[in-house]
This record gives C-alpha cells, sequence and structure tokens, in this order.
C-alpha cells in the first residue's frame, strides 16, 4: 500500500512549495479534490507531525486499517520528497483506532 | 421489538427458515463508500500489499491511481464507478470532507516557515524540547 501510495503522490504532483503554509495548501488541494479528508501539519520541533482527518479507509473494513493506512504514508513520503525533504522519513506515528484521525511523522531516517 | 425478533416474526408469519437470513446491510454500505470514493474502487485488497514499504518514486509517473494500481495488483474491477457520484454526499459530510480543518482560535495557527529551513532542521538538529505550543498549518486561507 506504501508503494502505491508513492506512485499515487508521484501521479499527483504538488506543484512548488516554499513554505510550510504552502505545502498545507498544496497537500489539502489534493485530498479536496478527491475527498478524502484533510491534512493538519505541526511542528513538534524533533519532527513534523501530519494529522490526516476523514480519510475514508474504514471502506477496507476495519480490521485492515492497520495496513491500509499505509496508503497514506506512501502519498505524504513522495510529497515531501518532492519538495526537498530529502533523508527524511514518514512513518505512522501510532496504530489508528479508526481512520477519523490518522497520524504520521516526519522525521530524520534512522537507518 | 428487536430487529432480529422482527425477522424471525416475519419468516414465521410468510414462511421459511430465519437461521438462513442473511444481512447485506454491509456490503451495500462498501458498495456506497466505493461509489463516492473512486479511488477505492479501483484498490484491491491483497494481502501481499500491506507488507509494503516506501521505495523508489515511480520513473514515469501514470494519470490515475487507477492506472497505478493496475501496474501493482495486474488487476481492475470489472467496472469504473461514475466520478459523478462524489456529489451525492450528504451536506454535512461533504463540508466535512472538503474542506481543510477551521481552527477555532487563530492563535493556533503557526506562522509559516520555509520549508528548506524546516527540513533542514529535521535532519541536523539533535533532539531537545520541544516547543510547549508547536506551530499548526491547516492549509486555510
Amino acid at each position: 500500500m506504501a508503494r502505491i501510495g508513492m506512485r499515487f503522490a508521484a501521479a499527483h504532483p504538488l506543484g512548488p512549495c516554499e513554505s510550510t503554509d504552502d505545502l498545507a495548501n498544496a497537500l489539502n488541494a489534493r485530498w479536496r479534490d478527491m475527498q478524502w479528508g484533510y491534512a493538519e501539519l505541526s511542528d513538534e520541533h524533533d519532527f513534523l507531525r501530519i494529522v490526516h482527518h476523514a480519510a475514508p479507509l474504514r471502506a477496507f473494513g476495519d480490521g485492515h486499517l492497520a495496513w491500509s493506512s499505509a496508503f497514506l504514508e506512501g502519498v505524504y513520503q513522495g510529497w515531501f520528497d518532492s519538495v526537498g525533504a530529502t533523508g527524511l522519513r514518514v512513518t505512522q506515528d501510532v496504530a489508528p483506532p479508526d481512520d477519523s484521525r490518522i497520524e504520521l511523522r516526519v522525521a530524520r531516517a534512522t537507518n | 421489538m428487536s430487529t432480529s425478533r422482527d425477522i424471525q416474526s416475519l419468516f414465521k408469519r410468510f414462511g421459511g427458515d430465519a437461521g438462513r437470513y442473511h444481512e447485506v446491510r454491509a456490503e451495500a454500505d462498501a458498495e456506497v463508500a466505493r461509489a463516492r470514493w473512486p479511488l477505492l474502487g479501483g484498490v484491491e485488497l491483497r494481502e501481499s500489499e500491506s507488507q509494503g514499504q516506501p521505495g523508489s518514486r515511480s520513473p514515469d509517473g501514470g494519470n490515475s491511481l487507477r492506472k497505478i494500481v493496475l501496474t501493482d495488483t495486474r488487476a481492475l474491477p470489472a467496472s469504473t464507478p461514475d466520478a459523478g457520484t462524489r456529489n451525492q454526499m450528504p451536506g454535512p459530510l461533504k463540508k466535512l470532507v472538503s474542506r481543510p480543518a477551521a481552527s477555532d482560535s487563530a492563535d493556533a495557527q503557526g506562522s509559516s516557515q520555509p520549508l528548506v529551513r524546516l527540513f533542514e532542521r529535521l535532519r541536523t538538529e539533535e533532539t531537545g524540547d520541544a516547543p510547549k505550543k508547536p506551530s499548526v498549518w491547516t492549509g486555510r486561507s
């Protein structure tokens, strides 16, 4: 799923982003086009947190959320790579209890 | 009267075996979801896909997720959901998923940072105390 997400990101480029506002606007414009929820970015100093709200991943089934959310991980990795986040890795922050709020973090790759 | 007793009563009245009753609502809900979010309709559930990790970016890109999924799963659903059904979402839900988060307080909105500086800091800076109130960006113009 993460690989599919990466390819999706490549097929739906964000365009030029210079600032965090640009990035948040571009991300949400893409999600809004598809009605796939919306994202918030927050600077946690050591990492950047992405909170993705209202992704319709429940359609895969409740038991599949642990891996289906990897799609978002791949999409954000692709998009962040495209705006210069080389060397940073997008990972799922905690296992989501439901698809209403999925948290990911962008931080320095450790390996 | 509970749903199960209601069904039992119906079968008793019209004949048949209530034990063979099959609830189809979940399937119907899934169908509606696939129609509403065409992106889901193009994804085939396969156990092996759950093992995927972010890898190298596709060199050729693609024009749609459907094309991407075709490449990855070598399978497509028989029918293509009508994109027009996207607009059939009930008003309040459409509003919820179509707009970025609106923070209650303008104070929660962080001042924009240059991405270059932010990424450089994340790449190089040692871990330390987090700020008490992190900057938040919601994409709200």
